[in-house]
């Protein structure tokens, strides 16, 4: 019984750790996408909102206090950002510039590693929903009141990210 | 390619003239072998009702000669048998062990395919991939018994360069250890075991074994090179096994070396389920932590150990675990996979061996084509197509 309720308690531990990576993860995005759109502005003149409605975006991920909070200012943002790389699209200059490559590939990169912590979290949840409803752990988790966590879905889409197809110019 | 078919034609006729020995030798010996084990029946039988003959007095002169007699062939039979079987499995390796103007496809025809199909790729016909990249990649950690063993590798068919923007570098390799074997192993311990009791009995002190005086118990892959300097490296490419004593095959496949396309730091190991004689090879550590994949299929197949899961999954995209999916459908679910600081490792084990003019079969040889050679070439940008690492949007430069 003490070896099972240590390892729902584990896993359970498992999950905020993993959750702790995403925010890390997004924070590092909202500190770094500021100075890298700062170096890429007057090439996006025509998209003078982004680079306010980033900071404004970073300045409400700070106030959140609840998961969905977060992620919901973490779909907005990536929203935001798939516009600036269909801007990008349209304007075929820009995609030479190394300023914006530097841009596309941070945005892809942080995306990536964004996508790789909810996974990861997902694979927490995952453990940690098993580890409670099997016999006879389903008991103890009674017992001691786990209840089932929820899945994120996963915000930042590998296969919608490679529609955009930035290869063909990098 | 026209300019090939003179050599593909002188090999086909040497083929034509070479042939494995004859099946009738083994089941000749084998009949000899149970003629044998009857012959000693018999004596045996025999030499005991010549004695309950004699113990009742009778003449039991002729019952003791058959025995005799019988015994005496018998023993002759088991010899006989020994080496007819000898001969015959030593005509059956040297049968398997073929090649046919070997040199001259390898030296010149392959290297002209090679350039004409990938144009500066290099080609080394018994060339190996770094000793240490193979190392690093972890598939060929010796256990406690087999570092007791001289152990090496040998290549064949080596590549290198740049298919569609990845540097790889690729080879047939063999992995082969020389020693002891578990079988050997258990019998020395016997024996010692009824040395010790038989030392205890009579009072005697007991032998130092060396244990514990040495400080590098465990033998390096460098001592073990030192060692065989002096004795002739066998590059024998049958697989081979050993009973107590002996060279065994450890493993038999291509490795592929490979940039990935994402730059990281930490290890991830795909390790095959399936246990055949590699199993201990690729036992993964214990110590890392086990990831699962979306994809079903390759968590049912492999096992999944990485550093951090964070870089697991930052590693193991979608895409790419798709591609681990449909290599394994290609090649077999016996690959495994080590992706350790931007770098890639495969390895699968293979009972063909690619780029030869000839193959062997088991009771004739064929000449391949030169549309079977072409099919070979191909097969290795598949491979790093398949693998899905050519597209280096990320922050690898």
């Amino acid at each position: 019984m003490i070896w099972t309720y240590n390892k729902i308690v584990k896993n359970k531990n498992h999950i905020r750790y993993t959750m702790q990576n995403i925010d890390i993860q997004l924070k590092k995005r909202f500190e770094a996408l500021p100075n890298i759109a700062t170096t890429v502005k007057k090439y996006l003149t025509h998209e003078k909102d982004v680079h306010s409605d980033i900071a404004r975006l970073r300045s409400q991920y700070k106030a959140t206090n609840t998961k969905e909070e977060s992620l919901g200012i973490e779909q907005q943002l990536s929203e935001l950002l798939s516009t600036i790389m269909v801007s990008v699209e349209n304007y075929p200059e820009l995609k030479s510039n190394e300023s914006v490559i530097l841009l596309q590939r941070s945005i892809n990169e942080f995306a990536e590693q964004i996508s790789a912590s909810q996974r990861a979290y997902n694979n927490a949840v995952l453990t940690y929903n098993d580890s409670i409803t099997v016999f006879p752990n389903n008991i103890i988790a009674g017992i001691f009141g786990f209840k089932k966590e929820e899945y994120m879905s996963i915000i930042t889409n590998e296969q919608e990210r490679k529609n955009i197809n930035l290869n063909t110019y990098l | 390619m026209n300019q090939f078919s003179e050599h593909f034609e002188a090999v086909k006729k040497q083929a034509s003239t070479i042939k494995p020995p004859s099946k009738l030798r083994f089941i000749g010996s084998s009949l000899l072998v149970l003629v044998s084990v009857l012959a000693f029946i018999i004596a045996i039988i025999c030499f005991f009702v010549g004695i309950i003959v004699w113990v009742i007095q009778y003449d039991a002169d002729l019952i003791f000669l058959i025995a005799k007699s019988s015994f005496i062939g018998s023993i002759g039979g088991w010899i006989f048998a020994i080496i007819m079987f000898r001969s015959y499995f030593k005509d059956t390796t040297k049968f398997k062990n073929t090649s046919i103007l070997r040199r001259d496809f390898k030296m010149d025809v392959l290297p002209q395919m090679v350039a004409s199909t990938y144009g500066d790729l290099k080609y080394q016909f018994d060339g190996i991939i770094n000793e240490n990249h193979i190392l690093e990649s972890g598939f060929f950690s010796p256990s406690f018994l087999t570092s007791l063993k001289e152990r090496w590798f040998f290549g064949d068919d080596y590549f290198s360069g740049k298919i569609e923007n990845v540097d790889f570098e690729f080879c047939e390799l063999y992995y082969k250890t020389k020693g002891v074997t578990i079988g050997g192993w258990a019998i020395i311990i016997i024996i010692f075991t009824i040395s010790i009791s038989f030392l205890f009995r009579t009072d005697m002190d007991l032998p130092s074994l060396g244990i514990g005086e040495d400080e590098s118990f465990f033998d390096t892959l460098e001592e073990s090179k030192q060692k065989r300097k002096e004795s002739i490296v066998d590059r024998e490419k049958v697989n081979q096994k050993a009973f107590l004593y002996g060279t065994k095959t450890n493993f038999r496949g291509f490795f592929i070396y490979a940039d990935f396309h994402k730059s990281f730091k930490g290890t991830i190991n795909i390790r095959t389920k399936k246990k055949f004689g590699m199993s201990k090879m690729l036992s993964v550590s214990k110590t890392m932590n086990k990831v699962s994949v979306e994809n079903a299929l390759v968590n049912k197949k492999y096992t999944i150990r990485a550093t951090d899961a964070q870089v697991a999954y930052y590693v193991l995209s979608p895409t790419i675990v798709d591609a681990i999916d449909k290599l394994s459908t290609r090649l077999g679910k016996h690959l495994s996979m080590t992706l350790k600081d931007g770098k890639l490792y495969l390895i699968a084990p293979m009972n063909k061996d690619f780029f030869e003019n000839i193959t062997i079969n088991e009771n004739n040889i064929s000449v391949n084509t030169i549309e079977d050679i072409q099919n070979d070439l191909n097969a290795i940008r598949d491979l790093i197509l398949a693998l899905n690492i050519s597209n280096r949007i990320w922050t690898k430069a």
